[in-house]
């Protein structure tokens, strides 16, 4: 369906400008400078503003985005997510002035492949807040949001059941270094489903209901008499207390009576405790649990660091957790100086050696289906497999989470096309046969290493024909 | 000094009369109380014991088929250290249909952490906590008002009980109808700590598994002990559960008395308790034990010495017996004293030398006696070289620890200050003088 788009130009600068109604074609926008949403509902409005910081596209996600206020549904999520709020198109000045800044800094940005989608979280996040002059990360309490607190360049990545997994991100770009948290909040998550919106409530601990009743024990000193308040009513006077045991009224309390506790009874199963049990309900997935297994987390308030700043321009490689110390690999830089040597290798001997890649292109689907654990496991296994088909002096590193790198030395580039797509095949199975129904896109390449050019050169080449998802 | 041969040539000399005049009250009071008495129920008691075999497996039959439910009920103060041990030993009854309630009063120790998590693994059915304390009679009577089954044995939480106590306390109740409340059998844990305990546990064989034996014959057993006893659920009712102690284990088996129930001690239902390590620690719990005969015998209780319409002859030989040897006799020793002392002061040691070698005797058959009733007597044979010293031990420490206890509770009413129960109890039961 085309969509028609409007667009009003102040000076130089291109706006895309869309009304109430217009669904939002984010490819359209890509042609211009920023964004004016004008919708007077708010929830349209909402949808627009996430639909295109959500993008995985730099040059829409980072679009300078104004919206045309009638009403004031700005919160402060959209607040954070939009780069200012315009009540008449007489102010577009201020919008450009914001807007030239904004792409002006976005130019810096180095252009980078994609790793994991972990990474390529973060880096989106610091390229957001750096092209806005923003140093921090702030949480924002948000009942939209399935934890309750929402970090907006983010948490707009995520959908709605996945949003605990904004927390991991945030742990892992502060374990490297890029952003520092401070303490905020502690919060309790459902322990099923992570949601943080939960009832809490005081329940039986034999049944689990929460039909209770409560009633003061009264202690009569004269008689030692003790039971629940209701004992002590008299028949003839709702207000009178009367001992059952010695038939006294009960005059003064602290004197000839005393209340030592508190006693529950359950209207469901009849039992009698002292201690009821707190326990929160999901509002999302109906899970009953006792407080104690309630899956606590922190929240932070983040600061970006200089790695974090420099990061955002030259974008986050990969991220150590990623790959640590993964048998049978080299790190990136190691490989990188083994390269260098195998080159000078071949200046002195009369050597053919080779480069290659494998790249997975759908890594974020399957990554993101099968969840951290499980991609630790496939990527050990992965690199076992590939191991055992290439001689001990070739090197494999990652060049992300979804691309191997492989230098394949002393060998005709005719047999090390066939180790890799041999390698390729045995990927694609092992992949099938441990998720059912997934089917893995590869793409590989092979270059002969030239002892002419230098490594950086020939390992930009052979990358830059990875296919992008 | 006197040498072994003066001291037989002297009373080899002494003729019948004066020897009856010197010892009248060994011979008219003691002997034929603990050891005459005693040696005759307990032949009876086996002779019983043999005829009734049939009739008593017919009443544990019936009680196992009948299968009721026992509330076990424990009230306590800072008693956490002893549940876990004591929740072992009711888990192995062979009687298993009971429910356990423990009741903690304001302890300010661990006591409810641990009671919560034996709850929650299932040791104990309900915990109930007053978070002030009420005192022992309010925290028994908080369990019993959640108490749930037909008969409800009440556990002191420092004890612990052998495998068939359950069932061996119940079944009196299916062997005669007009039993109200049975007594269980307590023996010492701690014989060998000290000499203290020793001691006791030679006193726990003759006083409690011997004399209540023979006082639960004779109709007149009085005191069902707090440590183990087990009741009527309706009966406790009836009688509305305890009162202000302290002795409200013998106050409610008076109290069941006097409703026209019987009382019954069941030598084969054993317990384990554990006494005092010391003399002081023995002489603060006997004072207190003491205090509670003149309090409720002598003065609560008094009407079962007045004729009424519920006068029973049973009942006032219970309390008689009670107050006269506790008592009464207990003054009069005094008496007796002075009158050796004033009448016969160069003969004193020869006179102290025979009363102990009387007494010494007289333990030495009892315990003989006692071996007879106890579990594993084998066991208890190596306490025969401390017998010997239960003439002082009864003689002179109890006797005293008992005038100073009766004394004070007589002339000051002591028991009204005594920390056991606190001050808000103590205030309104010395006010409604009870
Ligand atoms: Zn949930
Ligand atoms: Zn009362
Ligand atoms: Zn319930």
């Amino acid at each position: 369906m085309k969509t028609h788009i409007s667009t009003i130009k102040y000076e130089e600068l291109d706006f895309c400008y869309f009304k109430d109604n217009e669904s939002i074609d984010v490819r359209a926008i890509i042609d211009f400078n920023a964004v004016i949403i004008n919708c007077s509902d708010k929830v349209l409005a909402n949808h627009a503003v996430h639909k295109i910081r959500s993008n995985n596209n730099e040059a829409v996600y980072l679009k300078p985005i104004f919206v045309y206020n009638k009403i004031d549904y700005v919160d402060q999520v959209m607040n954070e997510l939009v780069d200012g709020v315009i009540y008449s198109l007489e102010q577009l000045g201020n919008s450009a002035d914001t807007a030239r800044k904004i792409i002006l800094k976005s130019k810096d940005l180095v252009e980078v492949s994609y790793v994991s989608f972990e990474t390529y979280v973060i880096t989106k996040s610091l390229r957001y807040l750096y092209s806005r002059s923003k140093t921090t990360l702030e949480p924002i309490p948000y009942r939209n949001s399935k934890i309750g607190y929402y970090f907006p360049s983010i948490s707009t990545n995520y959908e709605s059941h996945d949003e605990n997994k904004v927390l991991e991100v945030l742990k892992l770009a502060e374990d490297e270094g890029l952003i520092v948290g401070d303490f905020f909040e502690n919060i309790y998550l459902c322990n099923n489903c992570f949601d943080g919106f939960l009832n809490y409530r005081e329940v039986c601990p034999e049944c689990g209901s929460s039909n209770l009743n409560s009633e003061d024990l009264i202690h009569h000193f004269p008689c030692a008499y003790i039971g629940p308040a209701s004992d002590f009513t008299n028949e003839f006077n709702a207000y009178d207390m009367q001992c059952p045991k010695c038939s006294k009224m009960l005059k003064h309390i602290g004197v000839d009576y005393d209340k030592p506790a508190v006693i529950f009874t359950c209207h469901k199963c009849n039992s009698t405790f002292q201690d009821v049990v707190i326990k929160a309900k999901c509002t999302s997935c109906s899970t009953d649990t006792d407080v104690e297994y309630l899956a606590p987390r922190e929240i932070k308030k983040y600061q970006l660091t200089p790695k974090g700043k420099y990061a955002a321009i030259s974008g986050v490689a990969n991220t150590k957790t990623d790959m640590t110390r993964m048998p049978g690999t080299v790190d990136k830089v190691t490989f990188d100086v083994m390269l260098q040597y195998e080159i000078e290798r071949m200046k002195v001997a009369d050597i053919d050696s080779n480069i290659a890649f494998i790249h997975l292109s759908n890594s974020k689907e399957l990554y993101t289906m099968i969840g951290k654990d499980a991609r630790m496991n496939l990527l050990t296994d992965l690199v076992q497999v590939t191991r055992n088909s290439i001689r001990s002096s070739d090197i494999i590193s990652f060049d992300s989470s979804s691309t191997l790198l492989f230098s394949i030395n002393e060998s005709s580039i005719k047999d090390a096309e066939k180790v890799v797509e041999k390698i390729s095949k045995l990927i694609i199975q092992l992949i099938k046969d441990n998720f059912k129904n997934f089917e893995a896109k590869i793409s590989y390449k092979v270059h002969p290493l030239d002892s002419t050019i230098s490594y950086q050169e020939q390992l930009k080449m052979l990358t830059s024909d990875i296919v992008k998802e | 000094m006197i040498s072994l041969s003066d001291f037989i040539v002297y009373w080899e000399g002494v003729g019948f009369s004066k020897f009856l005049r010197l010892f009248w009250y060994y011979f008219i009071v003691e002997a034929p109380r603990y050891l005459f008495m005693d040696f005759i129920v307990l032949m009876f008691y086996f002779v019983n014991k043999h005829l009734k075999r049939k009739k008593w497996a017919d009443a544990k039959r019936r009680f196992f088929e009948e299968r009721p439910l026992v509330s076990v009920i424990i009230p306590g103060k800072n008693e956490g250290k002893h549940i876990y041990k004591l929740a072992r030993s009711l888990n192995e009854q062979t009687y298993k249909n009971f429910e356990l309630i423990i009741v903690d009063d304001g302890s300010d120790d661990d006591t409810p952490i641990i009671c919560k998590d034996l709850q929650k693994h299932g040791f104990i059915d309900l915990f109930l906590r007053n978070d002030v304390r009420g005192g022992k009679a309010s925290a028994a009577n908080l369990a019993l008002r959640y108490t749930k089954g037909k008969y409800i044995i009440h556990f002191d939480a420092d004890c612990s009980f052998n495998r068939d106590a359950i069932e061996n306390v119940l079944t009196p109740f299916y062997y005669n109808s007009k039993i109200g409340a049975v007594g269980g059998n307590l023996e010492v844990r701690n014989t060998d700590e000290s000499l203290a305990t020793t001691l006791q546990t030679i006193e726990y064989m003759k006083s409690i598994t011997t004399g209540r034996i023979v006082t639960s014959h004779l109709g007149i057993y009085a005191i069902i002990s707090g440590a183990f006893g087990a009741f009527r659920k309706d009966i406790l009712d009836q009688v509305n559960g305890w009162d202000i102690g302290p002795g409200l284990d013998g106050d409610i088996t008076m109290k069941i008395r006097k409703k026209g129930y019987k009382i019954h001690f069941e030598p084969t239902a054993t317990g384990l308790t554990s006494v005092p390590r010391n003399f002081s620690i023995l002489a603060k719990q006997r004072l207190r034990w003491d205090k509670s005969i003149v309090r409720f015998r002598v003065r609560k209780h008094r009407d079962v010495f007045l004729p009424s319409e519920s006068f029973r002859l049973s009942n006032f030989v219970s309390s008689g017996e009670n107050i006269l040897f506790n008592v009464i006799l207990n003054f009069h020793w005094y008496l007796y004293g002075l009158d050796i002392i004033f009448n016969y002061s160069q003969l004193l040691m020869y006179i102290f030398l025979m009363n102990q070698l009387m007494y010494t005797t007289s333990n030495f058959l009892q315990f003989f006696m006692a071996l007879t009733v106890v579990e594993k007597p084998k066991t208890k044979l190596k306490l025969l070289p401390y017998v010997p010293l239960m003439a002082i031990y009864n003689g002179y420490f109890l006797r005293i620890v008992r005038t100073i206890a009766h004394t004070r509770e007589l002339l000051f009413r002591s028991s009204y200050n005594d920390p056991w129960n606190p001050p808000k109890s103590s205030n309104q039961a010395r006010r409604l003088k009870i």
